[in-house]
């Protein structure tokens, strides 16, 4: 076993100086195998990467670009529609603790053995195939002068605001309803991770005298680390970048902009108003923030799982 | 029977019947509202389509959708680029999944890592520059220039989730069969590929959906009432006939049915596919 091993890792490593006609062939096959998906990340990814960072830098609008520095970029701390689209960000990135508590009791719950456990599972799931566009189309309902929510409020004796012009309410109710629209995959999510969780482990909690609370806190938890790290991840990517389409069908980013992400800010400034070195900065500010968002999270993780 | 029937009557000691503990009928309640609740939507859209207008029949707003709309076109075309993108993007991450993970060369690795960089890149910050790249060589307006941009999107991903999975496999396959006379490229044929089909399935459903899904793209590459997309189709219909939500709730369920249908067909993938990403 041990031999053939190790004879099959001497002939998969490069041959050192010798010119070896089958390394050789191997090697160019890796190129050629990899070459059509990095041409199209370089291509569609990288270099469009480069020329954002530089035209972040311009005027860009469409036509000419001068260069102007960081204007763009102090744009996003004094231009107020800007700053409202940062600050409208950031409360998407605050909201996260509502898209992910809900789903875990839900899965924590989920993995008892109740009855209806495959149905409900399902059900849970199912919302997951709609897309953003008719999530916001429904959140757009649900929110309307006339819609379920203001019935509801209606039947109450209050008289309901108008949620979706209201720029009190907007931001509220679209973040509400990103929130909403995530719980069906975050709860599955954590089932999965739910199911890695050595079951001994929980059993011996529990002969010690351990409360429900201390063993999800001390024995659950820490065990599937991992996945709550990586709900709390694809929940801040998607809030931050991922949800055009439920803001362009709910909102269109306002009133006014008052639902402006820095995402929709991007199409906004460059594809609504010409301003294309103005929204290549925001789209790297947007990536900026996502990544720094993301940062944290890993780094917070892993002070958790090393105390 | 009467015995399972009282064994399942006996209330669950905590730490006993389940590892997880008592409440179960606590529990039951939380789930079964929040199953209720992942309902709404579907009710919504249903129960919107189907209930009469005002001064109208039941089901008049699937006729007006028909007979107003280009549904067809929309669908058509939204078939077309994310048929296309899925088919391209399974290709390519196949492919270079086999070769990240069984023929390496000098830079792989590098090459590698920017592909797990690439993740980060959010659509919105190249959007603008792939426009006008786009623009300059004639891919806007075309199938192909959308078809390029979601393969494109999706190529990361999908080449790590390939690459992770060939790598699981015993690099004697390739060997034996190098020895044996067989040439890079009919191990990867004949051998690699077909034992791929599973990561490739969910790498094209995957893919399928996230280009049916998309609105930015196809807002901008196809713009044309004959090229639209169904979610353009759909989402432009917003600020023209904003009076009428219920026709566009109408239009938006129809949209949904192909990939309510992927869905339900390739669920066991889609769980595997996303959660993927916490192995490594």
């Amino acid at each position: 076993m041990s031999v053939a091993a190790v004879g099959t890792r001497k002939s998969m490593e490069p041959a050192g100086r010798r010119f070896d006609p089958r390394t050789f062939s191997m090697r160019l096959n890796g190129v050629l195998f990899t070459l059509p998906a990095m041409l199209l990340v370089g291509l569609v990814m990288v270099l469009p990467l480069g020329q954002a960072a530089y035209y972040s830098f311009t005027n860009w609008n469409g036509a000419r670009a001068d260069w102007t520095g960081w204007t763009n970029y102090l744009n996003m701390l004094y231009d107020p529609e800007l700053r409202r689209s940062l600050v409208n960000s950031l409360c998407f990135l605050a909201s996260v603790p509502f898209g992910l508590i809900p789903p875990f009791i839900v899965a924590y719950l989920l993995h008892k053995d109740i009855p209806g456990n495959r149905l409900f599972r399902a059900l849970i799931f199912a919302p997951t195939a709609l897309s953003w566009v008719v999530i916001g189309m429904v959140g757009r309902q649900f929110f309307a002068l006339r819609g379920p929510l203001s019935g509801v409020v209606g039947l109450l004796g209050l008289s309901p605001p108008n949620w979706l012009a209201d720029s009190s309410f907007a931001l509220a109710a679209v973040i509400l309803t990103f929130n909403a629209a995530i719980f069906g995959i975050n709860t599955i999510i954590f089932l999965t991770g739910l199911a890695t969780v050595d079951r001994s482990t929980i059993e011996a909690a529990w002969l010690d005298g351990a409360s429900e609370r201390q063993v999800i806190w001390y024995v659950i938890l820490p065990a599937m680390r991992r996945f709550v790290e990586f709900v709390l991840i694809i929940t801040v990517i998607t809030s931050a970048t991922g949800i055009f389409a439920m803001i362009f069908t709910m909102t269109g980013g306002g009133p006014g902009s008052a639902t402006l992400t820095l995402e929709f800010a991007v199409w906004r400034r460059a594809f609504a108003t010409g301003g294309f070195g103005a929204g290549a900065a925001i789209g790297i500010t947007l990536m900026v923030v996502t990544l720094v968002a993301v940062g944290l999270i890993r780094l917070l993780a892993r002070d958790r799982s090393q105390a | 029977m009467t015995l399972e029937m009282a064994a399942e009557a006996e209330p669950a000691a905590p730490g006993r019947t389940t590892a997880l503990g008592g409440g179960r009928r606590t529990a039951f309640l939380v789930v079964l509202i929040a199953a209720l609740a992942s309902l709404y939507p579907f009710a919504s859209l249903i129960l919107t389509s189907v209930l009469p207008p005002l001064n109208g029949h039941p089901f008049e707003l699937w006729q007006q959708l028909f007979t107003q709309i280009p549904v067809g076109t929309f669908m058509l075309n939204s078939a077309i680029v994310a048929g296309g993108a899925m088919v391209l993007v399974s290709v390519v991450s196949c492919m270079a999944g086999y070769g990240f993970s069984k023929l390496p060369f000098p830079g792989s690795t590098q090459l590698f890592a920017v592909l797990v960089a690439a993740l980060s890149v959010p659509q919105a910050t190249t959007i603008i520059a792939n426009y006008f790249n786009f623009a300059a060589v004639g891919g806007v307006g075309t199938y192909w220039g959308p078809i390029l941009m979601y393969a494109a999107g999706s190529t990361p991903f999908s080449v790590i989730l390939m690459t992770n999975f060939f790598k699981a496999l015993p690099n004697e396959l390739v060997e034996s069969a190098v020895i044996d006379g067989a040439s890079y490229r009919q191990v990867f044929t004949m051998i690699m590929a077909p034992l791929a089909a599973p990561a490739v399935t969910t790498v094209a459903v995957l893919c399928f959906l996230g280009s049916w899904n998309d609105l930015l793209v196809a807002l901008l590459w196809l713009p044309d009432q004959g090229e639209r997309t169904i979610s353009v189709g759909i989402a432009s219909l917003v600020g023209t006939r904003s009076s009428n939500l219920e026709l566009i709730l109408t239009g938006s369920l129809f949209s949904a049915l192909p990939p309510i249908l992927a869905f339900v067909l390739f669920q066991r993938y889609l769980v595997s596919g996303i959660v993927s990403g916490i192995g490594r």
